[in-house]
C-alpha cells in the first residue's frame, strides 16, 4: 500500500512540471510587452527606452528563459501568481477567494452525479430489459446527449421565468446552487447512470456472483453485497475523470448562471485578454485534476483489496 | 415423488443460438438416491454441469427448463424464489467448479464462509466463527484464522478449492453436488481433494452428485454412475460393475482412453444431431439403425441401463 502512495505520487511529478510548463508558455507567448504593462501600471505612460531597459532587467526578462521559468515557478509555488493586468489585482489571492463557490458548485454536482447516477445503474440493471430499464437508458442517453448550455437556458426558462421558483442568477443562498449545479451534473449522471448498469451486470454474470446465489443469497443481497462493490471500480475512474472535469468545465454553466466562481473569473478574463489570470487558472485547475486523480487512485485501494495488498498491478 | 431422494423427469435444457436453440441436456431421466455418491461423468461439453446447476435453478434466465425435479415433495423447477433460497445452501448445496473464480475477490473469505451460516441454521457470533475454523481445521488447513482473514487472490487454488468445499458444508445440507472438484489441479491436489470429499462424504453429507470427468475420481468414490454424452444419459449402473464391464461403445471409448488403459483417444466428436443415435458419427460398432432410429433404454442387467442398441 505504501508502495502504490509513493509510485503514483512519483508519477505525479512529470505531469504536474508539464502543466505548469504549459501555463508559463501561455504567459511567455501573451502579446505586449510586460515590462511597459508594468510601467503603465505605476503610471509611466509614455516610458523612454532607458526606463523600459531598466524594467526589464528588473523584472528579470532578460535572463535565460528555463531561469525566468525559475523565477517564476517559485513565485507561483508560494501562492504569487502575479496581478491582474485589468485592476492589478494579485491573481492567486482572487482564485483562493472564488475558490469556495466553484467548490460547493462542483461537490454538489458530483453529489447529484453519484446519487442519480448510482441509484439509476442499479434501478437500470435490477429490472434489466424491462420497461422502467428501457426509459431510464433513454432519459440516461438523453442526459448526455444536449449540451450543458441548451439545459441552463432551459431550466432558467421553465423554473425561473414561468414557475419562479429559483433564482435566474448570482449565489444569495443553497437554491442559488440547485439549477447550476443539475445542470452541471446533467451529463455526467447520464454517462455514470449507464456505466454503473453495465458493470454491475457484468459482475452479476461472473461467476462468484452464481455461487454467491448457491448459498442460498436473494438476488437482492448478491447484487447489494456482492456485485455492487466490484463493479464501482470502472465507475470511480469515471467519476473521478468527470469530477477533475467539473471542477474545470464549470466555466459555461458558472458564466450562464453569473456564479461569481473561479470559472467566470477565467472566461471573464478570456473576454480581457488578461492572460495572466488564464495562466493562474490554468495551472490552478490543472492541479487540482491531478490531486483528484491520485485522490481516485487512492480510493481504488480502498475498494479492491486486491491494489491495497499488492501494490496494485493494474 | 419425494423423500431424500433426487428424482429428475424428462429434463430438457435449452439455450437460446443463432437459429434456435441449443440443446445441452435433451430429455434425461434420472434417480439420484440420498445416502450414496452418484457419478456424472463425460466428456467436456456434455451438459454435466447444465444438468447439475439445473437442480438448484442456477442456469441463468436465458435457459429454458423443461421436466420435472423432485426432492422432498417439491418439484425444484416450479418452486418459489423463496423456497429455492432456503434449498440452497440449506438442504443442498453446491461446490463449485473453478474455485478461484467462485469467491469474491473484494471480500474476505471468513465473511463469505460465515455468510452462509448467518442464512442457514443458528449458529451466530463467535459460535459461527468457532465452526467455520473447526471446519477448515478439518478439511487440512493448518491455519484457518488466517485463512478467514485472507481474500481468494492469496490464496492456492488448492486452498481455494478447500473454501469453496467449507462454504458447501456450513449450511449442513442434506445434498452436496461438487462440480469438478479436480478440474485443473496436479496429481497432489487432485489427490488432497479426494480425500477431502472422501471425509465429506463418510462424516458429513452421504448424498452427493459428483460431477467430473476424472473417472478415477469417480470410479473411486462413487456408488453408481452415470455416463452422459452429448446431452443425453447413454449409461447408468454401479460404480465398480460400469467400471468392471462397460457396456456401451462410448463408455468403453471413455475408459480406454484412461491413462492407465494406454489412452486410446475416442475420434472426435461430431456436432450434428440427427435423427439417430448422438453417438452414431462416432460409433466403432454402429450399424444402419443406429442412424435412423433414435435408441430407448434398455437393462440388459440388474441396475444398468444402457441407451444402445446393442442391448435391445
Ligand atoms: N449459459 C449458457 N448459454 C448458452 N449455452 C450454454 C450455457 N451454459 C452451457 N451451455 C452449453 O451447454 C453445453 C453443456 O455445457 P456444460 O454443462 O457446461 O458442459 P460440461 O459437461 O463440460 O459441464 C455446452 O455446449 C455449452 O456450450
Ligand atoms: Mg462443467
Amino acid at each position: 500500500m505504501i508502495h502504490y502512495c509513493i509510485r503514483k505520487l512519483l508519477t505525479m511529478i512529470p505531469v504536474l512540471l508539464g502543466i505548469s510548463i504549459v501555463a508559463f508558455a501561455l504567459g511567455k507567448l501573451s502579446p505586449g510587452d510586460p515590462a511597459i504593462e508594468a510601467l503603465r501600471r505605476i503610471a509611466v505612460e509614455d516610458p523612454t527606452a532607458e526606463q523600459i531597459e531598466a524594467m526589464r532587467e528588473e523584472m528579470g526578462l532578460l535572463d535565460p528563459v528555463p531561469v525566468q521559468y525559475g523565477t517564476w515557478l517559485k513565485h507561483a509555488l508560494s501562492g504569487d501568481l502575479g496581478e491582474s493586468y485589468l485592476d492589478g489585482t494579485p491573481i492567486g489571492a482572487e482564485l483562493l477567494r472564488r475558490l469556495p463557490v466553484t467548490v460547493r458548485l462542483s461537490l454538489l454536482a458530483l453529489f447529484w452525479t453519484l446519487l442519480f447516477g448510482l441509484s439509476g445503474g442499479i434501478c437500470m440493471a435490477w429490472h434489466q430489459n424491462s420497461a422502467a430499464d428501457k426509459v431510464l437508458s433513454g432519459v440516461a442517453v438523453f442526459l448526455l446527449s444536449i449540451p450543458g448550455f441548451w439545459l441552463a437556458i432551459f431550466a432558467i426558462i421553465l423554473f425561473s421565468e414561468i414557475l419562479h421558483w429559483l433564482p435566474t442568477s448570482g449565489i444569495d443562498s443553497w437554491r442559488s446552487y440547485l439549477m447550476p449545479s443539475l445542470v452541471l451534473a446533467a451529463s455526467n449522471i447520464g454517462v455514470t447512470a449507464r456505466l454503473t448498469r453495465g458493470s454491475l451486470l457484468k459482475e452479476m454474470g461472473q461467476h462468484y456472483a452464481l455461487v454467491a446465489s448457491s448459498k442460498g443469497l436473494s438476488r437482492r443481497s448478491v447484487l447489494t453485497k456482492h456485485a455492487f462493490r466490484n463493479s464501482l471500480v470502472p465507475v470511480v475512474t469515471l467519476v473521478g475523470n468527470y469530477f477533475g472535469g467539473i471542477l474545470g468545465g464549470s466555466a459555461i454553466v458558472e458564466s450562464i448562471f453569473a456564479v461569481p466562481g473561479i470559472g467566470k473569473y477565467a472566461l471573464d478574463a478570456i473576454y480581457t485578454r488578461d492572460y495572466l489570470v488564464i495562466q493562474g487558472y490554468v495551472l490552478f485547475t490543472g492541479a487540482t485534476f491531478v490531486l483528484v486523480t491520485l485522490a481516485i487512485d487512492l480510493l481504488y485501494a480502498v475498494i479492491n483489496p486486491k491494489i491495497r495488498l499488492e501494490g496494485g498491478v493494474r | 415423488m419425494g423423500g431424500e431422494d433426487i428424482q429428475i423427469r424428462h429434463l430438457t435444457v435449452k439455450f437460446p443460438a443463432r437459429e434456435g436453440w441449443s440443446v445441452a441436456v435433451d430429455d434425461i431421466s434420472l434417480d439420484l438416491p440420498s445416502g450414496q455418491i452418484t457419478g456424472l461423468v463425460g466428456e467436456s461439453g456434455s451438459g454435466k454441469s447444465v444438468l447439475g446447476m439445473s437442480i438448484l435453478q442456477l442456469l441463468g434466465a436465458s435457459a429454458k427448463v423443461e421436466g420435472e425435479c423432485w426432492y422432498e415433495g417439491k418439484n425444484l423447477y416450479r418452486a418459489k424464489e423463496k423456497e429455492l433460497e432456503k434449498i440452497r445452501g440449506g438442504q443442498i448445496a453446491l461446490i463449485p467448479q473453478n474455485p478461484n473464480q467462485s469467491l469474491n475477490p473484494t471480500m474476505r473469505l471468513g465473511r463469505q464462509l460465515r455468510e452462509v451460516l448467518r442464512l442457514h441454521g443458528n449458529r451466530t457470533g463467535e459460535q459461527g466463527r468457532q465452526y467455520v475454523l473447526d471446519l477448515l481445521r478439518e478439511l487440512g488447513m493448518d491455519r484457518p484464522e488466517q485463512i478467514g482473514r485472507s481474500y481468494s487472490f492469496e490464496m492456492s487454488g488448492g486452498m481455494n478449492q478447500r473454501v469453496v468445499s467449507a462454504m458447501g458444508l456450513c449450511g449442513e445440507p442434506q445434498w452436496m453436488i461438487a462440480d469438478e472438484p479436480t478440474k485443473g489441479l496436479d496429481a497432489v491436489l487432485r489427490r488432497q481433494v479426494y480425500h477431502v470429499l472422501k471425509e465429506i462424504s463418510e462424516n458429513r453429507i452421504r448424498s452427493m452428485l459428483l460431477i467430473t470427468h476424472d473417472l478415477q475420481l469417480a470410479w473411486k468414490l462413487c456408488g453408481r454412475i452415470c455416463v452422459l454424452y452429448s446431452g443425453v444419459l447413454v449409461e447408468q449402473g454401479g460404480g465398480s460393475e460400469l467400471f468392471r464391464n462397460p457396456l456401451h461403445p462410448y463408455t468403453r471409448g471413455l475408459f480406454e482412453s484412461l491413462p492407465a488403459k494406454g489412452m486410446h483417444p475416442i475420434p472426435a466428436p461430431v456436432r450434428e444431431k440427427g435423427e439417430g443415435c448422438m453417438f452414431y458419427n462416432r460409433c466403432p460398432l454402429a450399424k444402419e439403425r443406429c442412424g435412423r432410429e433414435r435408441p430407448g433404454e434398455y437393462q440388459p442387467e440388474q441396475g444398468r441401463i444402457v441407451r444402445c442398441f446393442l442391448y435391445a
